[in-house]
């Protein structure tokens, strides 16, 4: 599994890392849930027959900005103005969780600027007879086993690669969920 | 020094298997265990508690704002000091506090706090805690990357609604208000004095000592578990040329005092234990939602704890600061509670002398004294609210005495105030 490349764009003043892999008709990617701290293999399959572009959201892993977003409307033009940067205007998009919400939500307010959406299992869809789990109210233990059918591929995209930072490292991850977090309740 | 009597309000009639068959005291508490027919009594019984500590001679009473839970009942902590501004006349009424991101719009909060001002002759203390994450980010459905913002918007807020004397616009980012102006308007001038709760924060400590504000450490871990907090807060201090006056800092501590020790365990052992076994039995899932705690504060806890570990791996493991939870664990019963110092029992010389210790220790001329805790009934309360100002507090009352307390309320003078209550006994006379 190589690398992919990365670059750096700016959303409102704040680095965004952008990653580029594989050849042919442009597909990007938004993550769910916490980000993408690394590189995954589904992202590789993609990249077989596309160029994957993969934008990290204001405040997931690689990128900040989460804390001057205060609405919903703040989120979506952030979105909108990363993914133009990024080179994804009128591509094909794909997201999880919360990226698979933005993908849709990005379709509606500006279908001239997505080609085709792909979903996987988007965030924010909300039944107050059946609310969904809360992953922001959970024990640490718990939450590779909830959002992940494979809790040990979860443990593994989270792990502190050699190397890294012990004190950032878990500060980036929890200023993901802190910014997945901010994208849905005001 | 200043002696506080500080009442939680706990849920007093949790059962027994509390612990093993309910997850939480907190945010998702069942209904069932809540019978208002016996919280008719345990309001009661507080307020009389709390009425009698201000005739026992306390300096202050005190209450504070919790939602959804069994630790603490009092949602509204500004209708119980309301109530108490009616029944006491001289004891200063400290509310610890509102959360003011809560309060929508905050000026709520000046408004209310100027009517408890008002009523109560101008004896009020302002607590503005931001709350802990179970009562704003769960049972308020607050998100807690916001709630600092707010917190400090709405602080501003109230700050100007107090002190401004023409009607202003407020354009805030959270808050947007055409026409500030309150009524009623707070006695003290140019404000009541403000407390923040808090805890090994480094950035609230800052942001109190630059507003002259006082800084309370409501832990209840003892004080010999709070030492390292207390020093990184005066050390913070004279970082910023703040002399080490006291009273800057309150610290909360549980408290039993008996005619001796052996009484002392006979009487308090079973408050206690269901005090750290049921009133702070918090499922951990509520317990730090991202975006809570600051980046720097997360910085400052991960360096030192990598700090800690590396330090604890060359001196072995009891070397460790040990964390909320692990503090938690060791509560488990009352030899584990009063071996580790969480809560100070004994006879009146015991207690004396290690209220002595604390105060010296930590430099805390504001003591907020826990002395009704988990079910302790009304009588034990009387008893230990008692005993301890009559053989306790004289001899804590002197210490510090060369220190001027520039945090605590300035009534009106007694001849200015309303006779309360006014038409009590057969004739108005009767009043006076």
């Amino acid at each position: 599994m190589s690398e992919p490349t990365t670059t750096t764009v700016d959303v409102n003043g704040h680095p965004c890392r952008v990653w580029t892999k594989g050849s042919g008709p442009k597909i990007g990617f938004l993550a769910g849930f916490g980000g993408l701290p690394r590189w995954i293999p589904f992202l590789d399959r993609l990249a077989e027959s596309r160029t994957v572009i993969v934008p990290s959201l204001p405040g997931f892993p690689g990128a900040t900005g989460h804390n001057i977003l205060d609405t919903h409307l703040d989120w979506l033009v952030a979105v909108r103005t990363l993914l133009t940067k990024a080179g994804l205007d009128g591509a094909d998009l794909a997201g999880s969780s919360v990226g698979g919400s933005f993908v849709a939500e990005i379709a509606a307010l500006w279908p001239q600027s997505v080609r085709r959406i792909a979903m996987i299992a988007p965030f924010g869809l909300f039944d107050e007879n059946n609310p969904a789990t809360d992953v922001w109210a959970q024990r640490a233990d718990d939450v590779p086993a909830l959002l992940c059918a494979k809790p040990e591929a979860y443990k593994e995209l989270k792990a502190i690669p050699a190397g890294a930072n012990s004190v950032e490292w878990p500060i980036e991850q929890t200023r993901a969920a802190e910014a997945a977090a901010r994208i849905f309740c005001r | 020094m200043k002696m506080l009597w500080f009442h939680l309000m706990p849920y007093t009639e949790l059962p027994d298997d509390f612990k093993e068959k309910h997850p939480s005291v907190w945010v998702d508490i069942h209904s069932s265990l809540f019978d208002p027919k016996r919280a008719h009594h345990m309001y009661n019984d507080f307020l009389d508690e709390l009425e009698y500590a201000a005739e026992c001679g306390y300096d202050a009473i005190c209450c504070n704002e919790h939602h959804s839970n069994g630790y603490g009942l009092m949602p509204s902590p500004n209708l119980i000091a309301t109530a108490l501004a009616r029944r006491t006349t001289d004891t200063a009424i400290c509310v610890m506090g509102n959360s003011l991101a809560l309060y929508n719009p905050p000026t709520r909060v000046a408004e209310e706090f100027a009517m408890i001002d008002c009523i109560s002759g101008g004896r009020l203390i302002a607590g503005f805690p931001v709350g802990t994450p179970m009562d704003t980010t769960y049972a308020y459905g607050q998100n807690p990357s916001m709630l600092r913002e707010r917190y400090n918007e709405a602080h501003d807020l109230v700050m100007r609604a107090w002190q401004e004397k023409d009607t202003f616009a407020f354009n805030g980012r959270f808050n947007q208000q055409r026409y500030v102006n309150i009524w009623p308007r707070p006695i003290q001038e140019p404000h009541p004095p403000i407390w923040i709760p808090g805890a090994g924060s480094v950035e609230t400590w800052r942001w109190a000592a630059e507003r002259d504000y006082v800084f309370c450490y409501l832990s209840y871990y003892g004080y010999k578990m709070a030492q390292t907090v207390m020093k990184g807060f005066w050390a913070e201090m004279d970082r910023l040329g703040k002399d080490r006056n006291p009273y800057r800092a309150g610290f909360a501590q549980v408290v039993g005092v008996a005619e001796s020790r052996q009484q002392a365990m006979d009487l308090y052992t079973e408050p206690a234990e269901y005090f750290y076994g049921r009133c702070l039995h918090v499922d951990p899932r509520f317990a730090s939602p991202p975006g809570y705690t600051t980046e720097a504060t997360q910085r400052v806890g991960l360096e030192s704890q990598v700090k800690m570990a590396a330090e604890a791996s060359k001196a072995g493991p009891s070397a460790q600061q040990p964390s909320a939870m692990k503090m938690q664990s060791l509560a488990r019963d009352m030899k584990g509670i009063v071996d580790n110092g969480y809560v100070i029992v004994g006879s009146p010389d015991d207690v004396t002398d290690q209220l002595m210790e604390l105060a010296k220790t930590l430099n805390v001329g504001q003591l907020m004294l826990l002395m009704q805790f988990g079910s302790m009934s009304k009588d034990v309360t009387k008893y230990n609210t008692r005993l301890f100002a009559e053989k306790v507090m004289p001899r804590l009352k002197p210490l510090f005495s060369e220190w001027e307390n520039k945090w605590w309320p300035k009534p009106l003078r007694v001849a200015e105030r309303a006779a309360l209550p006014a038409f009590a006994g057969s004739s108005p006379a009767a009043a006076e």
